[in-house]
């Protein structure tokens, strides 16, 4: 998919007169690099402020699609492509049905030390059935239970003491569905208007910069002393 | 413009394929003293000589930085209509594929390091060589691309900031003030003083002075672009030219060149 973004017609007439002075591949590479620019900084603002809804550890999800977010490639004199390339933003973005590709099931983290891990990872889980929050019953991946041991210092026999410990497991690691449907959220891209702003910065100071080396250049041109 | 979610990111690709696997006894701090340009051209981890489980890792990577764009019926929605859906690893599948790995060739702990940064089967030790090697073909992949002259003339000045908490931040205003006296970096040391924000020209030798952890920090990486040091959850942001100009780090018109490690340079036919 492509998110195309008519900037041109919504530039104020200040830039758009620089633009038309300043055509060329460096002014659309200036404009798309503020649009790079803009859409990191929005994956920077969502790493700080959309952790993950049940409380877990975080997995920095949206630093990695910051990292991901390229600078621009040129397509001809006009145009530019910005792309982001994380294997997670489609689905936030646009939203659908995910089914799972091998299995029956698909796997939902149910706690902090499921979160962001594969349920093959873990080898000591089992399938069963446990209360859900809404008190019915749900297939799930399910801790195995185990008896901790303390065991005592050697006695003069050679024999050590054995005490029993508490008993772990039984915790719900991943609920299994059968499928998800995760609704479209186009917040996670900033909003047009950020990003026209972002190309109207951009391109005004970089035809600002151009501009002041211009004169600079025609000023040193007109200072230099006469050759004889 | 376009946005778009399908583009490979050649660049980071580049640089990761530029790196050899090589095996290595050498510790961290061994593996540090062989300097930056080593390892941007191996790919290494610290007391492993598992050649398997560094393609591994390798491969993994590659597959976490170039997703492939398929389709698939149940992705139909009205906002992708066409049902197109993106295919690639993430973290948590390259860990597991190593964890197999290292159980099929029977790997243990040595006793009393099981579970510690140590344990090559470790999720603190798998994570670390995952995160670390993304980001640093990442990092690099962007500090290639932003050396596009129109680039610097847009942006000649980049901003070091926190992109991840951390629950025990390192002191990296402290790191920025000594790699700033490291590389003699005037308008940046005024710039900091003036906005106590850590902005510097990104011609300025104190990202290279950072990556190479000026004041005697032994966890840096050696590049002069994120993430700097291990798992520091820094990265840096563009600074516009009337932001730039403002903070007197540049001059009206003035530009700001590229720079490039030479092997990069060379890689990239930059020179």
């Amino acid at each position: 998919m492509r998110l195309t973004l008519k900037v041109r017609e919504n530039l104020t007439a200040t830039t758009a007169a620089l633009i038309a002075e300043l055509r060329g591949p460096g002014t659309v590479t200036a404009a798309a690099v503020g649009v790079a620019n803009e859409t990191r900084d929005w994956f920077a603002g969502l790493e700080q402020t959309r952790p993950n809804k049940m409380g877990f550890p975080r997995s920095h999800f949206w630093s990695d699609v910051r990292g991901s977010v390229q600078n621009p490639q040129l397509s001809g004199d006009q145009a530019a492509t910005v792309a982001i390339t994380h294997v997670g933003i489609r689905q936030r973005l646009e939203g659908g049905k995910i089914v799972p590709l091998k299995g029956e099931y698909l796997t939902i983290p149910a706690n902090a030390q499921a979160y962001s891990h594969l349920a093959r990872e873990f080898h000591n889980l089992h399938f069963g059935f446990a209360e859900n929050r809404y008190g019915g019953l749900s297939p799930a991946l399910i801790e195995n239970t185990s008896q901790e041991f303390t065991v005592g210092r050697k006695k003069k026999d050679g024999t050590r003491t054995v005490k029993p410990g508490r008993e772990r497991g039984g915790e719900v690691f991943f609920w299994l569905v059968r499928q998800v449907y995760q609704p479209a959220d186009p917040s996670v891209l900033p909003p047009e208007e950020r990003l026209v702003g972002a190309v109207e910065k951009a391109v005004g100071g970089y035809a600002r910069n151009l501009i002041a080396r211009a004169k600079g250049a025609a000023a040193s041109v007109a200072s230099a002393p006469e050759v004889p | 413009m376009d946005l778009s979610l399908i583009a490979p990111f050649e660049e980071a690709l580049k640089a990761l394929a530029a790196r050899d696997v090589l095996p290595t006894a050498l510790d961290s701090q061994g593996l540090r003293q062989l300097g930056a340009g080593f390892h941007r051209q191996n790919f290494t981890s610290s007391q492993t000589l598992l050649t398997d489980l560094l393609d591994e890792y390798k491969s993994g990577i590659e597959a976490i930085l170039n997703p492939t764009t398929g389709v698939s019926k149940d992705r139909e929605t009205a906002q992708n209509p066409e049902g197109f859906v993106t295919v690639g690893r993430n973290a948590a599948q390259v860990r597991l594929a190593a964890k197999q790995l290292l159980q099929d060739l029977g790997y243990t702990a040595a006793p009393g390091e099981q579970g510690t940064i140590k344990d090559l089967s470790s999720n603190a030790r798998i994570n670390l060589v995952i995160q670390t090697n993304k980001d640093i073909s990442q990092g690099a992949g962007w500090f290639i691309q932003s050396q596009d002259p129109a680039a610097l003339d847009a942006f000649p000045a980049q901003e070091l900031v926190r992109i991840e908490g951390r629950k025990e931040p390192r002191d990296w205003r402290l790191r920025w003030e000594q790699a700033l006296a490291a590389a003699g970096d005037a308008p940046g040391i005024a710039a900091f003083q003036a906005s106590g924000r850590m902005i510097a020209r990104k011609d300025s030798g104190v990202w290279q002075a950072l990556g190479d952890g000026a004041g005697g920090y032994d966890d840096s990486l050696g590049n002069p672009f994120p993430p700097f040091a291990f798992q520091s959850g820094m990265g840096v942001r563009d600074i516009g030219y009337d932001e730039a100009l403002a903070l007197n780090l540049i001059q009206a018109g003035e530009a700001v060149r590229p720079q490039l490690p030479a092997d990069l340079a060379s890689l990239f036919g930059m020179n």
